[in-house]
């Protein structure tokens, strides 16, 4: 290591020291349920979805120090839940199932509130399981909710996919290639996980309403519901996108999720719509960055020098209303993590430290109160 | 025979050309397979060196905010007790490959070997070819990404571990110790779930002794962190025997599965308020599902007026969930057709 850069570290350091920060996330008040998108939540293409290759999931504290299957950034008495709901099913059903098991839990725990993170279809199901324990508790019973990568108002990937885009001829088929094989077991239905991301309701003759638009009518961003809200939003160049994204691989359909306009002005399947140019950080390979930011918008801040931190973005300002956020909060690539849809569960390849990057979140609730 | 030798010959040019064209398009070996390969063709070892003091509060930074020295050091404190188990050496060789490639992006293998061999000079070469196995094995888990993940579970665990022992051998048992208990307890319940209904006693200890023999004497602490899922794991497949009692003995059973999982009195009582409750809104549900379904089958469709009733009944028979009930009906989600998986819903 040279002089400079020396210096430079040890004043990072001494940053570090005089700001009290430590390593690792301290223990969050309330516990923190992990959802899960797509697939199962154990088994995301044969991957650990919300942990590693090894079989440690990343809620997983150290209780000794010489432990190997566990977080070692998180706190050794940090009480986390993975949570988990039939693999590909709309959010109306996996939102009460999730109600169900964050019930269950704090039955066994006798825990009064929890956090949630959710990942993907898993922050907009947590919305949904926000509102029923509302109704069944009486009260608040989320503190902080925090969606990653979660196509709030919906992802073109999925009508692309009901439409039978070029490279699709089969709508199970399709979801299976991207997210692994769960799709076939019983108790999933691709066709309505796949509607209910899409932003308008996908056909006027089903006799039903799905999609994003009347999910969030329903399920918006709320004090009643849960306390703090935020998200985190990933995109990430095509070239650098996970291959199990095979749409985006073999160069069928490239999202552009960058343009503003109220609803979705040109059917693509998300609101807002593109500006003109695709594969240029404008998407995470499955939603784009218009469809993502709920509430506030959270910056994650990666150090190879000093622990991650994660930051309110306060410029960009609050999504209060899922169906209708500025023109900024759909089209700014400020603050947005350079990470692909399945990098932040764990799915290689990438080089993403998903342990430090959950124990930066669990270390966010804790300012939060939660 | 002209003719004969002219089509040996293109023949054998065919083969000559294919065999080129793969051996171009193998795919070749990167940079860091290149650089681990001659270091461990080098086998360069180290000598034992003083190096420098540990600093107090090295647990409370990251390990790239040190010099190479006081890294090697601080690994030396974390790792050393245990550095004969292969799991260790994986856990310290991942911390190092998140953020090595980073700072040193063109020779961060070097700086691993150098981190290495400054930190455990009597096993720098066994740590290197981990790391090389490690590079490699994450190398092959990206390259059959899609394909794994359309594999049976069967099928893929095979595959997977047929890779794990090539590059790791024994070892892998170790490195894989959580998983490999996680999968056993997996198959003890998808055995459970196959065998027919009765004899929920004999089952339950079962399960409980399979989670004592996995865990061991990691059993209560691991108990504390996954009993809910542990637990909910268990009642899914034990449904048939569930079903099968009436509302007394299954209230009973469940206390029991949940008390021989640990939990306590508190939770227990808990428990059964719960229970009680979701029985009371399981009936409801099926009153409301038969009052709807009169109203929904009237010629004709329903009225306004039957809307207003079917609000009201929502209101009587779902409280503050009403307006919930109705957005699920709007999009198709009747919940009367749920499955009902006692202990869980």
């Amino acid at each position: 290591m040279n002089f400079k850069k020396r210096n430079l570290v040890c004043l990072i350091a001494l940053l570090v020291v005089s700001t009290g920060l430590h390593a690792g996330a301290r223990k969050t008040v309330y516990p923190v349920v992990f959802a899960h998108g797509l697939s199962g939540f154990d088994n995301l293409l044969g991957y650990y979805y919300f942990g590693n290759d090894y079989g440690t999931f990343v809620g997983d504290p150290c209780d000794e120090f010489l432990e190997t299957a566990c977080n070692g950034s998180i706190h050794s008495g940090q009480k986390a839940l993975a949570a988990s709901v039939t693999p590909f099913q709309s959010s109306e059903v996996r939102g009460t199932q999730l109600a169900d098991r964050i019930q269950n839990y704090m039955t066994s725990t006798g825990a009064t509130k929890v956090n949630i993170v959710g990942h993907s279809q898993g922050g907009i199901d947590a919305r949904k399981a926000a509102a029923v324990l509302r109704a069944r508790y009486g009260r608040q019973v989320v503190h902080v909710m925090i969606s990653v990568s979660s196509p709030h108002r919906g992802s073109p990937t999925a009508k692309y996919i009901l439409d039978l885009g070029p490279g699709v001829t089969s709508v199970i088929d399709a979801l299976a290639k991207l997210f692994g094989n769960t799709i076939y077991g019983s108790g999933n239905d691709g066709v309505a996980a796949a509607k209910q991301l899409v932003y308008n309701d996908y056909s006027s003759t089903d006799g039903v309403t799905t999609g994003m638009k009347a999910f969030n009518n329903n399920y918006n961003v709320s004090a009643d519901t849960a306390n703090y809200w935020a998200s985190i939003i990933t995109a990430q160049d095509s070239l650098n996108t996970n291959p199990a994204l095979f749409l985006l691989k073999e160069g069928f359909y490239n999202i552009d999720g960058d343009g503003y306009c109220l609803d979705d002005c040109d059917n693509d399947g998300a609101a807002g719509k593109g500006d003109g140019t695709r594969g240029n950080g404008d998407d995470d390979g499955l939603v784009g960055i218009n469809s993502q930011q709920m509430g506030y918008r959270l910056q994650y801040n990666e150090c190879a020098i000093c622990f991650d931190t994660i930051t309110v973005n306060s410029t960009l300002g609050y999504v209060s209303n899922l169906n209708a956020p500025t023109s900024a909060q759909m089209t700014s690539k400020s603050s947005v993590v350079s990470q692909d849809h399945l990098d932040v569960v764990g799915v290689p390849p990438d080089t993403f430290d998903e342990e430090e990057f959950y124990a930066s979140i669990l270390e966010f609730i804790v300012t939060k109160g939660g | 025979m002209i003719k004969n030798k002219k089509f040996l010959y293109i023949v054998l040019l065919s083969i000559s050309l294919i065999f080129l064209i793969i051996l171009f398009l193998r795919p070749g070996k990167d940079k860091n397979q290149k650089d681990f390969e001659s270091i461990l063709t080098e086998g360069k070892t180290f000598e034992s060196r003083e190096l420098p003091t540990l600093p107090e509060d090295y647990g409370d930074h990251k390990l790239m905010e040190y010099s190479v020295e006081e890294i090697a050091r601080i690994l030396q404190e974390k790792y050393g007790k245990n550095i004969e188990n292969p799991a260790a050496q994986i856990a310290m060789i991942e911390e190092l490959m998140k953020d090595l490639p980073k700072l040193y992006p063109n020779d961060w293998v070097k700086v691993l070997n150098q981190i290495l061999g400054y930190a455990f000079p009597d096993k720098v070469l066994e740590l290197m070819r981990m790391s090389e196995n490690l590079y490699n094995y994450n190398k092959f888990r990206e390259s059959n990404m899609s394909k794994v993940g359309l594999m049976s579970d069967e099928a893929r665990r095979q595959m997977v571990w047929k890779e794990r022992y090539r590059l790791f051998g024994e070892k892998a048992d170790q490195i894989w110790a959580m998983e490999k208990k996680m999968t056993a307890i997996g198959d003890t319940l998808k055995r459970i779930k196959e065998s027919p209904a009765g004899n929920l006693d004999a089952k339950l200890s079962n399960y409980s002794q399979t989670l004592r023999e996995q865990f061991g004497k990691e059993y209560p602490r691991i108990m504390e962190n996954k009993r809910q899922q542990l637990t909910e794991g268990f009642m899914v497949s034990v449904q048939k025997d569930l079903k099968v009692l009436s509302y007394g003995e299954r209230k009973s059973a469940l206390r029991e599965i949940r008390s021989a999982m640990g939990m306590d009195s508190a939770a227990l009582g808990r428990w059964d308020a719960l229970e009680e409750e979701r029985e009371k809104a399981w009936q409801n549900q099926q009153k409301y599902s038969d009052k709807r379904t009169q109203l929904s089958s009237k010629k004709g469709g329903m009225t306004p007026e039957d809307e207003k009733q079917l609000d009201s009944l929502r209101k009587q028979y779902f409280g503050e969930e009403a307006e919930i009930i109705k957005n699920e009906e709007a999009s198709g989600y009747f919940r009367a057709q749920d499955e009902r998986t006692y202990g869980v819903n």
